[in-house]
C-alpha cells in the first residue's frame, strides 16, 4: 500500500519534469522556426548557413543585408516577443493567485493604462518613440500602481475588492488623460502614432528596445519564481494566510512590485498587449493544476511560445502588418469564452 | 498556565461592544468550548485570539508572549469553506508548514512527510491527491485540521470544528479534539452550538451573550438557568450510566 503511494508521487514528478520539458522544447522551435519567416526573403539553407557561422563566428561575404535583417531584426524581435509574452503571462498568474479571482489580469492596478498614458504624453511632448516616451511610460506604470496603492492604503483595509476598485479607478482616470492627449494630438502625425502604439505592436521594436527592457523583465519574472510557492499561501487570502502564522503583507507587496515592473515594461515596448496574461495562465492551469509551484513556471514558457507565434502570424500573415493587440484579443478573446463555458460546467 | 487572557474588549463601532473585559485561562490540554447565540462574538473572539483583530483593550498571551505575535505556537482551523484555487488536499496541508520556510522557500520532502503523518493522525490519508474542492464538507474540515497540526501547535482554535457535518462525522471530529488534547497536550478553544458536546470534552465553557460573559468548569457553568439566561431555551439534565461512568446530557424541553 504504501509502495504504491510512493510509486504514484514519483510519477507525478516525472510528468511535471516530461511536461517541462516538452513546454521548454516547443519553445525553442518556435522561436527557431520563426527566424524563417519575414518580410525580406531569405532561402531556407541561407538562415541556416548564417546560423551555423554566427555561432562558430565566421561570416559570409555578401550577406551582409541578410544577416543584418536575421540578427539585428528578427532576433531581437522574437526575443523581445519572448519576453513580452512569458513576463505578461507569469505576472498574470502571480496576480491572479494574490487576489484569488481567475479573472484578474496584469492590468488589474491600473499598470497598463498608467503606462500608455505615459507613452502618450511622450509621443505628444517629442513626436517620436524615443527614450523619453520609454521613460515617461515606464514611469507612469509605476506612479499608477503606487496611486492604486496608496487609494488601498487610505481605507485602510488591504482586501482584495479595495485593490480592484482602485485599479478601476486609476485606469479610468487615465484611460480619460490618454483621451485627452489624443484630442490635442497633431493629427497628421502624433495621433495615428499613438493610436497604432495603444493596439500593441512589436513592429518597430529593435536591438536597443531589447537593451531597455530585458533587465526589469527578468528581475521582475526572478523575483515571481523565486516567491512561486508562497503565492499558494497569499492565494488563499489574507485573513487565513494570516492565520497559518505568516505575515503575508511583505510577499503581496513584493508580488505586486515585481509584476508591475514587468507589466510597465512590457507596455513601454510594445504598447498595450492584452488578453495574454489573461488567458495564458488558464491554460497552463489545465495542463500544470493550481500549485503556483509549477504554474508559474509553466505560464512563462507558454507564454512567451505564445507570443512568439502570434507575432509571427502578424509579421507573416499580410503586407501591412497587423497590430499585435488585436490579434491576441481576436485568438484570446474566443478562446477565454470557450473556456470559461467549460469552468461554469465544472463548478 | 498556556493561555491567558485578560480583560479583553473588541467592538468594531464603539457604541456597540462586541466583546467586554474576558478574562480567562486554559491549561495544557485543556479544551474550552466557547458558546453563545448567533452573531454575539465568538468568531470575534477567536480572531482576536488569533490576533487578526487586535484587542480594543486588553491582552491575550499565550507562554506570557502576546497570541498576535505568538502565532508560530497557535493551530487555527477556520470552519469550512470553498477554496478560489482547487489545491490537492496534500498540498493544502503543508501550506501549514509554511511559517516555518524562509521567505523564498517551498517546502521540501522533509514537510510533505510532516503533511502525511497529520492527514494519517485525522484519518484521511486515503484521499490525500484529491482536490479540496471535490470533498465533502467533513473530509475539508479534516484537511483543515491538519494542516494546522502539521504547524505543530501547543494550542488549537476551532470554529465550529462539528458544524456542517452529519452526526457520526460531528463525533469523529471530536474524538480527535479529545485525544489530541489528552494525549499530545494541546490546548483547544472552540466554538460550538451543541452543548452536549461541550459537557462531552470540554473541560471548560465560555459563555458569551451581549456584553456579560461567564468561564468557569462546564458542568458549573452549562446549567439549566444558564441555558435558559443565554439562549431562552428550557432544558433538564439527565444522567445516563455507562460502564460504572455518569454521563450528563441536556435535553431540550420547549418542543415536548
Amino acid at each position: 500500500m504504501i509502495m504504491n503511494k510512493k510509486g504514484k508521487t514519483i510519477k507525478t514528478k516525472d510528468s511535471y519534469k516530461l511536461k517541462f520539458i516538452l513546454l521548454a522544447g516547443l519553445l525553442v522551435l518556435v522561436m527557431v522556426a520563426s527566424l524563417f519567416g519575414g518580410r525580406y526573403h531569405m532561402e531556407y539553407g541561407d538562415v541556416l548557413k548564417l546560423i551555423e557561422a554566427k555561432l562558430s563566428g565566421v561570416s559570409y561575404p555578401g550577406f551582409e543585408v541578410a544577416e543584418h535583417v536575421l540578427f539585428q531584426v528578427r532576433l531581437p524581435r522574437i526575443l523581445i516577443a519572448l519576453l513580452v509574452g512569458a513576463g505578461l503571462s507569469i505576472a498574470g498568474a502571480s496576480l491572479q493567485g494574490l487576489f484569488q479571482n481567475p479573472l484578474v489580469s496584469p492590468d488589474i492596478l491600473g499598470v497598463c493604462s498608467g503606462s500608455g498614458f505615459g507613452a502618450a504624453l511622450g509621443i505628444l511632448l517629442t513626436s517620436g518613440m524615443g527614450v523619453m516616451t520609454s521613460v515617461l511610460s515606464l514611469a507612469f506604470g509605476l506612479i499608477s500602481m503606487f496611486l492604486t496603492l496608496f487609494m488601498v492604503r487610505a481605507k485602510g483595509q488591504a482586501q482584495t475588492m479595495s485593490y480592484i476598485l482602485s485599479g478601476i479607478i486609476v485606469t479610468s482616470v487615465f484611460s480619460a488623460l490618454t483621451s485627452l492627449i489624443k484630442y490635442v494630438a497633431d493629427v497628421n502625425d502624433q495621433l495615428p502614432t499613438i493610436t497604432f502604439w495603444l493596439m500593441g505592436s512589436f513592429a518597430n521594436t529593435e536591438f536597443n528596445d531589447l537593451k531597455i527592457i530585458i533587465l526589469p523583465i527578468v528581475i521582475g519574472i526572478a523575483g515571481l519564481l523565486l516567491l512561486r510557492w508562497q503565492l499558494n499561501i497569499l492565494s488563499l487570502g489574507e485573513e487565513e494566510a494570516y492565520s497559518l502564522g505568516v505575515n503575508p503583507q511583505a510577499a503581496r507587496i513584493a508580488v505586486i512590485l515585481f509584476s508591475t515592473i514587468i507589466t510597465a515594461a512590457c507596455v513601454m515596448v510594445s504598447g498595450i498587449v492584452g488578453w495574454v496574461g489573461l488567458v495564458i495562465p488558464h491554460i497552463s492551469r489545465r495542463i500544470m493544476g493550481v500549485n503556483h509551484k509549477a504554474l508559474l513556471p509553466a505560464s512563462m514558457l507558454l507564454g512567451g511560445t505564445f507570443m512568439v507565434i502570434v507575432d509571427s502570424v502578424a509579421r507573416n500573415l499580410t503586407a501591412a502588418e497587423i497590430p499585435i493587440g488585436i490579434l491576441t484579443a481576436l485568438i484570446g478573446a474566443p478562446f477565454f469564452a470557450l473556456i470559461y463555458n467549460r469552468m461554469k460546467g465544472e463548478s | 498556565m498556556l493561555l491567558r487572557v485578560e480583560k479583553g474588549s473588541f467592538y468594531y463601532t464603539s457604541d456597540t461592544p462586541i466583546l467586554q473585559d474576558i478574562t480567562l485561562s486554559l491549561e495544557k490540554g485543556e479544551v474550552i468550548a466557547v458558546m453563545g447565540p448567533n452573531g454575539i462574538g465568538k468568531t470575534t473572539f477567536l480572531k482576536c485570539l488569533m490576533g487578526i483583530y487586535k484587542w480594543k483593550s486588553g491582552h491575550s498571551l499565550i507562554d506570557g508572549k502576546d497570541t498576535g505575535n505568538a502565532r508560530k505556537q497557535i493551530g487555527y482551523v477556520p470552519q469550512a469553506h470553498r477554496f478560489s484555487f482547487p489545491y490537492s488536499v496534500r498540498d493544502m496541508v503543508v501550506f501549514g508548514r509554511a511559517k516555518y520556510l524562509p521567505a523564498f522557500a517551498s517546502p521540501g520532502e522533509k514537510d510533505y512527510a510532516f503533511a502525511d503523518r497529520a492527514l494519517e493522525e485525522v484519518g484521511i490519508s486515503a484521499i490525500r491527491d484529491k482536490s479540496c474542492n471535490q470533498l465533502s464538507g467533513g473530509q475539508l474540515q479534516m484537511v483543515l485540521l491538519a494542516r494546522a497540526l502539521v504547524g505543530e501547535p501547543q494550542l488549537l482554535i476551532l470554529d465550529e470544528p462539528e458544524s456542517h457535518l452529519d452526526f457520526g462525522n460531528q463525533i469523529t471530529i471530536l474524538k480527535i479534539i479529545k485525544r489530541l488534547a489528552k494525549e499530545k497536550g494541546i490546548a483547544c478553544v472552540m466554538n460550538t452550538h451543541y452543548p452536549n458536546h461541550a459537557l462531552n470534552i470540554a473541560d471548560k465553557t465560555l459563555l458569551l451573550k451581549g456584553n456579560k460573559f461567564l468561564v468557569g468548569k462546564t458542568d458549573q457553568i452549562l446549567t439549566k438557568e444558564n441555558i435558559r439566561e443565554y439562549f431562552g431555551v428550557d432544558s433538564i439534565i439527565v444522567t445516563a450510566q455507562k460502564d460504572d461512568r455518569e454521563i450528563n446530557a441536556f435535553v431540550l424541553t420547549d418542543l415536548i
